[in-house]
């Protein structure tokens, strides 16, 4: 049966925005009046967008709630669990922003408050050796800040979530394409945590029993292209930080099915380490998608 | 092996291909030339159809047949058609 949980094994998932009408129609609102604030001042919107996510967290209209920050991160103490649970909210609404102005094609606003800082030089070194490689992109932090670096750095990469994916033909082109992109040593993103599409076997995160999406897995595999996560955050002035991580360490000795779940279980070990010594980037989404995903074992 | 058909081993081959790639839904199951490998036959996920065709490109040496993902149904029969094409041009 399919689910909307992409955390769990998918297929052909549609993305989905919870909530009541009301909840659509701030949306709606918010979209607006951010993308028109951020055709001015784009830093200034973002910084607004976080104080008005802060506010519907404070008022009770926006989640999450302290107590599923606490489910996924245990070790938190309870004003912990407030804080990240409210810095999670400003996230919400500052990658609402962030989307609608990547959905509407204004990446470039995005591009020009990239800080110069040494992940756009890794990126463009990464880019110039000529040498294929997945960069995956996660749902946590400022996640299209990835890609608004790539056009920062002045690189067309191919992007696989922004093809159209609509059914699994239209998918295995898409994969072929990004197969294609790196033989010929190009760059391409992917995003591991994204709804639909092929599963891994079931990986170990935050103590959650949860499936990654199969494509990057596979790619690494039959090109044996590195695999390295990217992150972005949102830093307190409206800007975006990017960091680019070493590479996943490659299975050594696996074959065919073997090496991309030992690959994926890397990536989850990646993120569990991440997401745990920055609990305020996890999407509310992704915080959500963990609470439904099965425990593992020995937890209750 | 002396005498064997070149057109039937190459068939055997992509077989052998295709269970390797999907063994639980090929498992008891009959192969013939009409079953659609998506969808509602065999349902291969966009992975497990591009890692055959990969399979196939390396095990018989012809180029990765992208065009057959733009086929709105893909059956095995047309797979084994564009292999031995591809084997003989």
């Amino acid at each position: 049966m399919p689910t909307v949980n992409p955390l769990l094994p998918t297929q052909r998932d549609p993305w989905f925005e919870p909530g009541p009408a009301w909840w659509r129609i701030t949306c709606r609102f918010v979209d607006g009046a951010g993308t028109a604030l951020a055709r001015v001042d784009t830093a200034a919107a973002v910084r607004l967008a976080g104080l008005a996510g802060g506010l519907g967290h404070a008022s009770g209209l926006l989640g999450p709630s302290p107590k599923a920050v606490s489910a996924v991160f245990p070790d938190l103490g309870r004003e912990a669990a407030t804080s990240v649970s409210r810095a999670i909210a400003s996230l919400r609404f500052q990658n609402r922003l962030a989307t609608a102005l990547f959905v509407r094609g204004d990446l470039s606003r995005l591009a020009a408050i990239v800080r110069d800082d040494p992940g756009v030089e890794r990126i463009r070194v990464l880019a110039a050796q000529r040498q294929p490689a997945i960069i995956t992109t996660w749902h946590v932090g400022a996640t299209f800040g990835v890609s608004a670096a790539f056009r920062r750095a002045g690189l067309d990469v191919l992007f696989v979530r922004n093809l159209p994916l609509d059914d699994e033909r239209a998918r295995a082109r898409g994969l072929a394409l990004a197969l294609d992109h790196l033989r010929q040593g190009r760059l391409i993103i992917a995003t591991p945590d994204g709804p639909g599409g092929s599963s891994t076997g079931p990986v170990s995160c935050l103590n959650r029993i949860v499936a990654f999406r199969r494509g990057p897995f596979m790619l690494a595999r039959v090109t044996g292209a590195p695999v390295l996560p990217a992150t972005a955050r949102w830093e307190s002035d409206g800007r975006l930080a990017v960091e680019l991580h070493q590479p996943l360490p490659c299975p050594a000795g696996m074959h065919q099915r073997a090496f991309e779940d030992a690959l994926a279980a890397d990536a989850a070990r990646w993120l569990d380490a991440y997401v745990r010594e920055r609990p305020r980037e996890i999407w509310s989404y992704t915080l959500a998608n963990l609470l439904g995903a099965p425990l593992g074992p020995g937890r209750k | 092996m002396a005498g064997t058909d070149p057109e039937q081993e190459i068939a055997s081959i992509v077989r052998s291909l295709l269970r390797e790639v999907a063994p639980g839904p090929c498992h008891g199951r009959e192969l013939g030339d009409d079953l659609e490998l998506g969808g509602s036959g065999l349902g291969l996920d966009s992975v497990s159809m591009v890692d055959l065709l990969l399979r196939c490109q390396e095990t018989l040496a012809i180029p990765f047949l992208e065009d057959l993902l733009g086929q709105p149904a893909l059956t095995l029969g047309s797979l084994l058609t564009s292999v031995r094409a591809a084997r003989h041009g």
